[in-house]
């Protein structure tokens, strides 16, 4: 016990130096700490939000794959001879209702919950007034002419919205950007709807709320204003309508308005207004107007596809095309079918990103069983790579933190071995008198391990404190700058010229980012328990480090000599 | 009866050997007083019997077992004490401190010693026993006392686990006669009272006399006389 006594004696009786080395020892201490704090707050900004969030996806057909099967078929590559096989393909494999229900029946992997919390679906239809005429929208209608590129074609588009495990909306969307270039908003054939309004059946109100960001709060993009909305699955034949709708055709809760179908004006529906919508964007999460949307329940929608097949169906005699082919033949075929045909979209939420990660698979492994190529389908996930997107500046941060904390390190490391080789040739004869004592070299050098032990550890106590105290402003004001930098690279990137390539034509793992980003600008406490036990972790294998640097020259000390060269 | 034998030790610095074959029986109970010409290697053979140094040839045995690599340490700090000629305190310590860590290294326990109530009892004991005022000189850092108080420690320190055998590099070199003979009158207490044995290295004629036994060391001495 005597060694530990007298370390802590021989740490005082040459405080000068000891200090100096404790400063060293703290500046690098607190240069780790708050490195290895941004680590962490990077680590934890993105579990926590993780942790609570639930996470919406959608399955689309990889348009290339499309087009390359359409290629085989066709044998040409001109799109305009392409489409008719496009869209048949497109038809046979695009999610419908039975794919949904069929993937939510999987299972978790490692245990017999279901993998999907839940699905959202609606069907549209677009659809003619008969006693009610189009809103006209010209000031808000920016994206007649937005051309599909290579990324995969998307039903109409589902804006994720963030929502907590108990299903409850807690950040809707800005539904603000439809018209970026490189985002395929409509289905080809959407570009040339035959009617005025799109009529939108949804399977419940959650799926309005999940789909289209309808809620009571100030946030959301669409509130009842007047009425209210029908009932889930009811089979009654009630809408709800826009404000904009209803004030241009002089419309109010509780008239009944009358629809056509736009290739048949002998198939008329007609429909109760219920309740009034207003729009905070006038866009729907489709890219359609609000104001020429008429929302109804899933289930009239199907009834009107059903009623127009039939009335259709019968009225012509083309009784030998199968459905599919009617189906795939609706844009611009001279011998398509008159029927209704509504276009399917759902949404699938999920409980966690593991969850989502794991869906991903089985929709790969499934298109793999059904003999198709894996990459068939593509998951998408605006909620994940929104929320990767928000966190960029701290990943970067992160990453510029991890290459500081090594340099730290290792500077920090050489020149602890440099004071202590110093300070050992410094103490040489100390070292020879008790040598000359009788102590073994061994407890001689735990001696010394114990002083710089002891300076390292108080020395990283204080940095951790200092440490912490200046980590969370410091990685705040690191964190601004880099959201600066990516705020920058984000607007050079969007004021591309039209038309020019997007500077990597990789697809985006998690689909596009939907709705603002935003960014983590500030963590709250980056320091903790794990962090301590890091730094002290460190301290020690520098100590250690130091410390047998030491022990190598007291080992080849001889204490006759070093007594016999006293001066 | 013996309690160090030189048996047949030999030593040589590079290019230059100092002893040549020398044998001797050290006994207990009596002061030995080494003397001899400058050269002729006499701190050598202190060095040789302290355990710091090894002989390049030949063997010392303490109680009739010779001093290997693996107990060097122990019979460095627990059997003999060594009172160099240049102190070798520590002199960032106290006085108290440089007397106490040498019997911490001993391992040695109190109640081994003697009847003190405590540590600090029994270094302040020794203090006062090579003629200082503990209550004066105990909290002063070793920097901060004279060479012939550092002189009187250095025998204190030497003295603290009193061990069987002392060694003392002209011990008295920076002590006035009187005192000399004083520190004296303890080695001669501590060898005929207590039965150690004392080995004086010295260049004085007078202390010499004092002793038991005075042997004169030859440049490559077969034997002491």
């Amino acid at each position: 016990m005597f060694i530990f006594k007298y370390a802590l004696k021989s740490i005082s009786r040459s405080l000068g130096r000891n200090i100096l080395i404790g400063i060293i020892v703290l500046i690098i201490a607190t240069a780790a700490c708050v490195a290895m704090s941004i680590q962490q707050a990077a680590e934890t900004a993105a579990a926590n939000t993780l942790k609570g969030m639930s996470i919406s996806a959608n399955v689309y057909i990889d348009r290339g794959y499309l087009r390359q099967k359409a290629e085989e078929t066709v044998g040409t590559s001109d799109m305009n001879e392409l489409m008719p096989e496009m869209m048949s393909l497109m038809k046979e494999h695009s999610l419908d209702l039975e794919d949904m229900e069929e993937y939510s029946e999987i299972k978790k992997a490692d245990s017999d919950e279901p993998l999907v919390q839940s699905y959202y679906y609606n069907a549209s239809i677009s659809i003619s007034g008969e006693d009610i005429n189009k809103y006209d929208l010209t000031a808000s209608n920016t994206e007649e002419t937005t051309a599909p590129t290579e990324a995969a074609i998307e039903p109409p588009k589902v804006t994720p919205t963030v929502i907590d495990p108990q299903g409850n909306v807690i950040e809707a969307p800005a539904i603000e950007t439809p018209t970026m270039p490189e985002m395929p908003q409509q289905e080809p054939q959407q570009m040339e709807k035959p009617g005025d309004f799109d009529l939108i059946g949804y399977n419940s109100y959650k799926a309005m709320e999940l789909m289209e960001s309808f809620g009571s709060d100030s946030e959301s993009a669409c509130t009842i204003s007047q009425g209210a909305v029908f009932e889930d699955n009811t089979s009654e034949y009630e809408c709800i309508i826009e404000e904009n709708l209803a004030t241009f055709n002089s419309l109010e809760v509780g008239k009944t308005i009358k629809l056509v179908n736009p290739k048949n004006e002998d198939e008329t529906y007609s429909l109760k207004v219920v309740g009034i919508f207003k729009s905070s964007t006038g866009t729907m999460a489709s890219g359609s107007d609000a104001a020429n949307t008429i929302i109804t329940s899933y289930n009239v929608v199907k009834d009107i596809e059903t009623k127009s097949d039939t009335a259709n169906n019968t009225s012509t005699t083309a009784s030998d095309s199968s459905k599919k082919t009617d189906d795939a033949s609706t844009s611009g075929s001279s011998d398509e079918s008159d029927a209704l045909i509504s276009q399917f979209s759902g949404t699938f939420v999920f409980a966690s990103v593991d969850d989502y990660e794991q869906f991903k698979d089985e929709v790969r492994n499934k298109a793999i069983n059904d003999g198709y190529d894996g990459d068939m389908y593509i998951v998408t996930s605006g909620d994940v790579a929104t929320f990767k997107a928000g966190l960029k500046p701290l990943e970067n941060l992160k990453s510029f933190a991890t290459t500081f904390l090594y340099l730290t390190l290792a500077i920090g490391a050489v020149v602890l071995i440099v004071i202590s080789v110093i300070s050992i040739r410094d103490r040489k004869y100390e070292i020879g008198v008790l040598a000359a004592m009788g102590i073994k070299k061994l407890k001689l050098s735990m001696m010394f391990m114990i002083e710089v032990l002891t300076i390292t550890l108080v020395a990283i106590l204080i940095g951790v404190v200092i440490g912490s105290a200046v980590s969370v402003p410091v990685t705040n004001n690191l964190l601004s700058a880099q959201i600066e930098q990516q705020e920058e690279k984000d607007d050079s990137q969007q004021t591309q010229q039209p038309g020019q390539e997007p500077a990597s034509m990789e697809r985006p793992e998690d689909g596009e980012i939907t709705g603002e980003v935003v960014y983590v600008d500030s963590v709250e406490f980056s320091v903790d328990i794990f962090v301590v036990l890091k730094m002290l972790a460190i301290g020690i294998a520098l100590a250690v480090i130091s410390g047998f640097t030491s022990i190598l020259f007291i080992l080849r000390y001889d204490p006759k000599q070093i007594l016999a060269n006293r001066d | 009866m013996s309690v160090i034998e030189l048996k047949n030790i030999s030593f040589a610095y590079p290019n230059n050997p100092v002893i040549k074959n020398l044998d001797y029986d050290f006994e207990e109970g009596k002061v030995y007083a080494i003397t001899g010409k400058s050269g002729a290697g006499k701190t050598t053979l202190l060095s040789l019997l302290s355990g710091i140094m090894e002989p390049t040839s030949g063997y010392i045995a303490y109680k009739g077992y010779p001093i290997d690599e693996s107990d060097k340490y122990v019979y460095r700090s627990r059997d003999v004490g060594v009172i160099f000629q240049e102190y070798n305190l520590l002199p960032k310590f106290t006085v108290r401190e440089n007397i106490q860590l040498s019997f911490d290294i001993s391992g040695k326990k109190l109640k081994e010693i003697g009847k003190y109530k405590n540590k600090r009892e029994y270094v302040d004991t020794l203090i006062r026993e090579v003629g200082l005022n503990p209550d004066e000189i105990g909290n002063r850092r070793i920097l901060h006392i004279s060479g012939g108080q550092q002189q009187r420690i250095a025998i204190a320190r030497a003295l603290s686990f009193q061990p069987s055998v002392i060694l003392a590099d002209e011990p008295t070199g920076n002590l006035d006669l009187d005192t000399s003979i004083d520190i004296l009158n303890v080695f001669t207490h501590l060898a005929h009272e207590l039965n150690r044995c004392v080995i004086i290295v010295t260049h004085s004629p007078q202390i010499a006399e004092l002793a038991d036994i005075r042997l004169d060391l030859q440049p490559f001495s077969r034997y002491l006389k």
